[in-house]
């Protein structure tokens, strides 16, 4: 009866959209951080406790925390969607000395970033805050 | 015989000579002066002299026999060393000499460098340079005047700078052999209060809640704080409102606008009256503007006594809506507002606010026309454009260079852009938690403070507190 | 439909005058002839139905009153008034006319976390506030349909529409319409003498605008949420502003049935039915962008049989049914391009439910007084699911339900007593809900739901009938009341005055 059903559904054709619906709703994201000088980042640290750190869904509200980034990178798996990403963190350089980053390219509800593939690549583009 | 003998015995005893001698001839004190000591060993009377102008100092100055001699040198502070001769002589010509020699102070290991900033209004500076030294200091610029030179300091009178840009002087202090020890470079700007040392501490923009009314008291404020170590002057500091929206309509229009990074388009300019120093803040200390400076607690338990703030926006009465001036309260001065009647806060704190300072020569006549923003903004509503050209709105774009602190507020469900650039305020802040939300009276949006000083990290999102109790609660 | 009624109407007297009014309602209300026009009968196969030509009008309130209500989302008390007629034409031998008018205007009270309409059609897409309230309604519904048949062949077609209006008067304020239009087709061929096939198609169209408007200038107390199932919510669109406050449904639906029946009541049935309704719901400030869309799967099967003799009659019928929601959610871009765009859709939302159960009904005694027995007994899984964050909530249970009731006949009055006895028992409710991804007050209001859903309940209820013919007509009237007793002390009361007259 089940196995009916179930074609029975298949068989609907009464879908008034023609998007097709994705399977796979994860996304992985690896993200490179830069910094204008072309520094290398041993480490760098997100606060989650800030409310302007934000890797957060558009639709969902969703907020993600920040894995360290090591050697100017981390990864991390999201629900794929549109994201707005900002954030002040802080870095170690190889020689030990500690800096504070910004990053806002996008804050904004109207500039937020779509991660709909499997994987993604994202560049980070950091600024040093006095 | 015998008498004879003894005559002889007593008269042929020959006379002791003279004798005059002293146990060390030289001395070397340093420049921190001190003290020696010698011994004279004689069988005469003596006498001691000095030709040192005053700088070294003898315990005695005559003497008869042997004598232990103190010398006592004073401090030195001059780059090259002196000495003086001390004489000790005998009435019978027997003559001693002593050479004192004292070293100049060591100069410093590294040449001492600084940079002093200085408010547009100028005044007295103290400036702290290596001590220990008589020195000598000398000003690269007509409006920095070296007053004195001692001591360790170097006074310098400053000219007020009545330019529109910083300018840079130089005080060069030198040993007397004209070593230099310390360089300071005096940078002069244009104006009174630079970024970060006057903040936005508080806006207070939904008003006291009313008990059994839907309404809220008009108690709106805005709170300003000297964030610095010294005295800043709140004179001309202006107040202004933004043009942009940030938020979406009601209906879920929204506004995309011409690129602006380099500055803020404003559409309300407020700017507190002053000669320059006639309104100082302390550190630490705050100022008050209030939409309306008055007693709102008499009439709602609630609400806030403004009758007593520092600076009023005061509208006029010369419109169908008549603002209510209180006597007491320096008005703020008109550049431009956009409302027809009175200005308020937005009550649900759909609105930036920034404090920029315009540069002396900068008149509100002036800005408002020479600096107008032109170009198109486009409205969006479903799947309709609507492009409008700004140059028939009421928009000047300050530049960013004015701009000494800024905050967006919005609201999570409208918001979608920041009206203030990323460099003025990368974040935004908020009070109630969606659009028309009532539990929003009665509080404010407050900047955080650490160790004592209220952060700034040009992130309001970070620097403030939303939905805070307001301070004048407190 | 309208039509159809109006013919009926002018059309009085029963087809047949050698049965009283009194008489032919004790047929009608035969729990017998209930089991057997119950289910099965098509827009064409209605036709073959026991009953004879009649217009029944009448009057009702219906009230119920629940302190721990499963749904909240429909209130915890309604009242309402109805207005009924209903008309069956035997134009001749061969063909017939039925039609339906009804009114309903009242009140529901205590709705929380619902601001839309016809919860049960666009669960879990409702959109709500957490402040809730009192919501009044007013619906129409008219249909009506014509069936014939020639040598084997039998069809029919048959027209529905229903207009629904909900309101409320205070902050938060939702005012939605509804319109829900349905038009069936069918047709049969008579395979035996006494057996016939029919099959049915229908296709629905469903709408429904949804408005949420503050009219306190100051402001609301209440955030509108976009719920999107066990406790989630579209957070991009969460909010006061009338941008997100406004939205509408539109559906699509088709129903195929199959049924096997006899020519008159005693007999062999059988039945296979698969319904769908897909809805998508848009956002009229967006540019219609879709945001949300709900996919709903309806199959049944049923058999039975039905003996009717007059002395002991029977039915005895065992029925299966299944639902399955999937709920489809858009993502949608930032907007940049100056309107909102669909990237992507995921099925995020599934629920089913499966029924199993088992009926049986028997009457027996004489013409002036007839004892009745009807006795089901069913079991139910609900299992709901929404994939990220993960949630979940399911819930078994068997209800098992005894009616007897006693019909008497004294010259032109009919008096029917039912007395029912129930049990509910639920065989626990589980649920999985992150609380770190949930509004507090939603948290709460989905504990509450799981601890009602594992609660038993028993049930105990009475009905009254009492009809008297008036000339070629009757007057009735009917009370019913049905309480049902939790077993962590909550209860409900459910009853139903109604007055009518059949002509």
């Amino acid at each position: 009866m089940r196995r009916f059903l179930t074609l029975m559904a298949a068989l609907s054709v009464m879908c008034s959209c023609t998007t097709p619906v994705e399977e796979n709703i994860f996304c992985t994201v690896t993200m490179h951080a830069s910094l204008p000088d072309g520094r290398q980042i041993v480490s760098m640290t997100i606060d989650p406790s800030l409310p302007g750190n934000m890797f957060r869904n558009l639709n969902t509200g969703i907020d993600y925390t920040f894995p360290v980034f090591v050697n100017n990178t981390c990864t991390m798996q999201v629900q794929k969607g549109v994201y707005m990403i900002a954030f002040d963190g802080q870095v170690m350089f190889q020689d030990g000395n500690l800096a504070n980053v910004r990053f806002t390219a996008w804050k904004n509800p109207i500039n937020a970033v779509s991660l709909l593939k499997d994987n993604e690549t994202l560049e980070i583009e950091l600024k040093l805050m006095k | 015989m015998i008498a004879v003998a003894a005559a002889l015995l007593v008269g042929c005893n020959p006379e002791e000579a003279p004798s005059l001698t002293v146990d060390k001839t030289s001395f070397n004190f340093n420049s921190g002066g001190g003290t020696e000591g010698f011994h004279i060993s004689s069988n005469t009377s003596w006498t001691i002299s000095s030709d040192a102008s005053g700088w070294l100092e003898l315990s005695q100055n005559s003497g008869e026999g042997g004598a232990t001699v103190t010398l006592k040198a004073q401090a030195f502070t001059e780059a090259i060393a002196r000495s003086a001769t001390v004489t000790i002589t005998s009435p019978s010509g027997l003559i001693q000499t002593i050479a004192v020699v004292q070293a100049p102070p060591a100069p410093p290991a590294h040449k001492d460098e600084q940079a002093v900033a200085v408010i547009a209004a100028g005044g007295e500076q103290t400036i702290a340079v290596p001590s220990g030294y008589t020195i000598k200091a000398t000003s690269d610029q007509d409006w920095l005047k070296v007053t004195s030179a001692q001591n360790g300091e170097v006074k310098v009178t400053v000219n007020p700078n009545t330019s529109d840009e910083y300018r840079n002087g130089k005080i060069t202090v030198v040993l007397t052999d004209g070593t230099v020890i310390s360089e300071i470079t005096v940078k002069q700007s244009w104006r009174n209060v630079e970024p970060g040392e006057l903040l936005i501490e508080e806006v207070y923009f939904t008003g006291s809640p009313i008990e059994g009314s839907v309404n809220s008291s008009d108690d709106q404020y805005i709170k300003l704080t000297n964030n610095s170590d010294h005295i800043v002057y709140a004179d001309r500091v202006m107040f202004v409102m933004n043009y942009m929206t940030g938020t979406k309509t009601s209906v879920g229009a929204y506004y995309e606008y011409p690129k602006l990074e380099d500055g803020i388009a404003v559409s309300d300019m407020y700017v507190i009256p002053g000669n320059g120093q006639e309104h100082p803040i302390e550190p630490g200390k705050s100022i008050v503007l209030a939409i309306h400076a008055q007693n709102f607690k008499a009439e709602n338990d609630k609400a806030f006594d403004l009758s007593k703030a520092d600076f009023e926006f005061f509208d006029g009465t010369d419109h169908s809506f008549p603002d209510t001036d209180n006597p007491d309260v320096t008005n703020l001065e008109i550049w431009f507002k956009s409302s027809m009647t009175i200005t308020q806060l937005h009550g649900r704190g759909l609105e930036s606010y920034a404090i920029v300072t315009p540069p002396a020569s900068e008149t509100a006549d002036a800005l408002l026309a020479n600096r107008h923003w032109s170009g198109t903004r486009i409205m969006y509503f479903n799947e309709y454009v609507f492009k409008q050209d700004i140059s028939r709105h009421d928009v000047w774009v300050i530049p960013g260079e004015w701009v000494i602190d800024a905050v967006n507020c919005s609201l999570a469900d409208l918001f979608y852009f920041n009206p203030w650039a990323d460099a003025f305020d990368s974040g935004w802040t908020f009070c109630g938690e969606f659009d028309g939300d009532t539990s929003r009276f009665g509080k404010s949006v407050r900047r955080r403070s650490e160790g004592g000083k209220l952060l700034d990290t040009n992130n309001s999102t970070n620097d403030f507190i939303p939905n805070a109790t307001p301070s004048l609660a407190d | 439909m309208i039509a159809a009624l109006l013919i009926s109407m002018l059309v009085s007297g029963p087809v047949s005058d050698t049965l009283s009014f009194a008489e032919m309602s004790a047929v009608r209300l035969s729990p017998v002839t209930a089991f057997a026009t119950g289910s099965g009968y098509s827009a064409a196969a209605w036709l073959f139905s026991p009953l004879d030509t009649y217009t029944s009008a009448s009057a009702s309130w219906v009230r119920r009153g629940e302190e721990s209500p499963l749904l909240q989302e429909e209130g915890r008390q309604s009242s309402e008034g109805v207005i009924d007629i209903h008309s069956l034409v035997r134009l001749n031998e061969a063909s017939a006319v039925r039609g339906n008018v009804q009114y309903r205007n009242g009140m529901k009270k205590g709705v929380m976390w619902n601001s839309s309409s016809d919860y049960d059609i666009v669960r879990p897409y409702a959109v709500a506030d957490s402040v809730g309230g009192d919501v009044k309604r007013e619906q129409y519904a008219f249909s009506g349909g014509y069936a014939s048949r020639r040598d084997r062949l039998h069809y029919g077609f048959e027209g529905s529409y229903r207009a629904l209006h909900e309101y409320r008067m205070v902050d938060p304020r939702p005012r939605n319409i509804v319109s829900d239009l349905t038009v069936r087709v069918s047709v049969g061929y008579r395979f035996t003498h006494r057996y016939l096939l029919d099959f049915s198609t229908a296709y629905r169209r469903y709408s429904q605008s949804q408005n949420l408007s503050f009219y306190n200038q100051k402001g609301s107390n209440s955030s509108v949420f976009h719920l999107t199932g066990l406790g989630n919510h579209f957070g991009r669109f969460e909010g006061g502003t009338s941008a997100y406050t406004s939205t509408r449904y539109a559906g699509n639906g088709l129903e195929l049935s199959l049924n096997l029946l006899p020519d008159s009541v005693g007999g062999w049935r059988a039945g296979l039915t698969y319904s769908l309704l897909d809805i998508v719901h848009h956002l009229p400030n967006q540019n219609e962008v879709p945001y949300t869309e709900l996919y709903t799967r309806n199959a049944r099967a049923e058999v039975s049989f039905v003996s009717k003799n007059g002395g002991f009659d029977y039915a005895a019928g065992l029925q299966a049914g299944y639902e399955s929601r999937k709920g489809v959610e858009s993502i949608i871009d930032n907007g940049s391009a100056g309107r909102f765009l669909e990237l992507m859709r995921f099925s995020m939302y599934s629920s089913d439910m499966f029924s199993a159960g088992v009926h049986g009904t028997g009457e027996w005694g004489r013409e002036d007084g007839r004892w009745s027995i009807d006795a089901t007994a069913d079991f139910l899984q609900i299992d709901s699911r929404y994939q990220y964050p993960l949630r979940k909530l399911d819930t078994r249970g068997l209800d098992i339900d005894i009616k007897t009731g006693y019909t008497v006949l004294t010259g032109n009055n009919l008096i029917k007593a039912v007395i029912e006895a129930g049990r509910y028992k639920s065989f626990g409710a589980g649920m999985t809900i992150p609380p770190e991804y949930t509004l507090d007050k939603l948290l709460a209001f989905y504990t509450d739901r799981r601890i009602r859903m594992a609660c038993s309940s028993w049930v105990g209820g009475l009905s009254l009938r009492w009809e008297r013919e008036i000339g070629n007509s009757s007057l009735f009237a009917l009370t019913d009341a049905r309480y049902v007793l939790l077993d962590g002390g909550a209860d409900a009361l459910y009853t139903t005055v109604t007055i009518g007259f059949i002509f």
